[in-house]
């Protein structure tokens, strides 16, 4: 399955790595584990 | 949590054990469910059957909320030299042995959709659990491994995904270097991208993302389906960058959208 999204990245953020910290919504009734996601700025 | 169970007792004239018995199952993920380390998992396979095929090859699956139960699966030829792996050997019992275990014929034919040829397992007692999954399927491809089975008979968990469908994972023929996949719903998620690694300054990207289990690297993700969570439950993503001078920021984002 997948889920999504639009991200917008900021105008003013610096190119190069970043991280995209993904986890289930707060008061979701699903437990998870934050799940951090190397990604890249262009 | 408990206001919704107290809610629930209080207001059906019946009360509603599978509901109450899934709650009771969250709450108890909520105790004792931790990360797996997957660099502890003894990757030291017992005794083989003579395999015939020249590179058979390995994975494991882990099964029981912690993953404590460990069951090794094994892909080999009737003859050696075959164009496709037919035989399947899977470690029932998790005892680590594949001698004892009778092997699973693949399909005859290559399946003409996938072009991969399908292993039908069927119910998986896990040794040591009361649970039973059903229509347990893999199925090996040229260059990949998939399976799904309905997880205790409900709901389907699939695998094995990656960031894109070239990662998407596969055995290995040296079985102290075998895979590591995490079926099932019972575990707090995680998640993995699909196609989302690069954003673009200034632009929206739309970030998608699997909901299930990490393996022990990339491309051996298993997940739920589209149908798996309700409405109103999705994951959020945050952005965590640095603006231009050096300061961190972060946007948050609902990935409220599904495919």
């Amino acid at each position: 399955m997948l889920c999504h999204g639009p991200v917008r990245v900021p105008a003013d953020a610096r190119l190069g790595k970043a991280i995209v910290r993904v986890e289930m919504k707060e008061g979701s009734r699903f437990q998870s584990f934050p799940t951090d996601i190397p990604v890249v700025i262009e | 949590m408990i206001s919704l169970l107290s809610s629930l007792l209080f207001t059906a004239a019946t009360p509603l054990p599978a509901v109450v018995d899934e709650i009771e199952d969250i709450k108890e993920v909520a105790a004792v469910a931790r990360p797996i380390e997957f660099s502890k998992v003894p990757r030291k396979l017992g005794k083989t059957p003579l395999f015939q095929s020249q590179q058979p090859r390995f994975g494991i699956f882990l099964f029981g909320l912690n993953g404590e139960t460990r069951v090794w699966a094994a892909l080999d030829q009737k003859n050696a030299g075959g164009k496709h792996y037919d035989l399947l050997y899977l470690d029932r019992d998790a005892d680590g042995d594949l001698d004892d275990e009778k092997p699973i014929v693949g399909a005859a034919q290559p399946n003409s959709r996938t072009h991969g040829v399908d292993f039908k397992i069927g119910s998986f007692a896990v040794p040591g659990s009361k649970d039973v999954h059903q229509d347990f399927q893999l199925t090996a491809h040229d260059h990949r491994i998939s399976f799904k089975m309905k997880w205790k008979g409900g709901k389907i968990t699939m695998g094995l995904y990656g960031p894109h469908s070239d990662a998407y994972g596969t055995f290995t023929t040296d079985p102290e270097d075998a895979p590591v996949f995490v079926p099932g719903y019972d575990r707090p998620f995680t998640f993995e991208h699909w196609y989302s690694g690069t954003l673009h300054r200034g632009q929206d990207t739309e970030f998608k993302v699997f909901v299930g289990n990490r393996g022990d690297r990339t491309g051996t993700f298993t997940c739920v389906d589209d149908e798996f969570l309700p409405e109103g439950e999705y994951p959020v993503a945050t952005l965590i960058y640095q603006d231009g001078d050096g300061k961190e920021r972060r946007v948050h984002v609902k990935l409220t959208e599904r495919c």
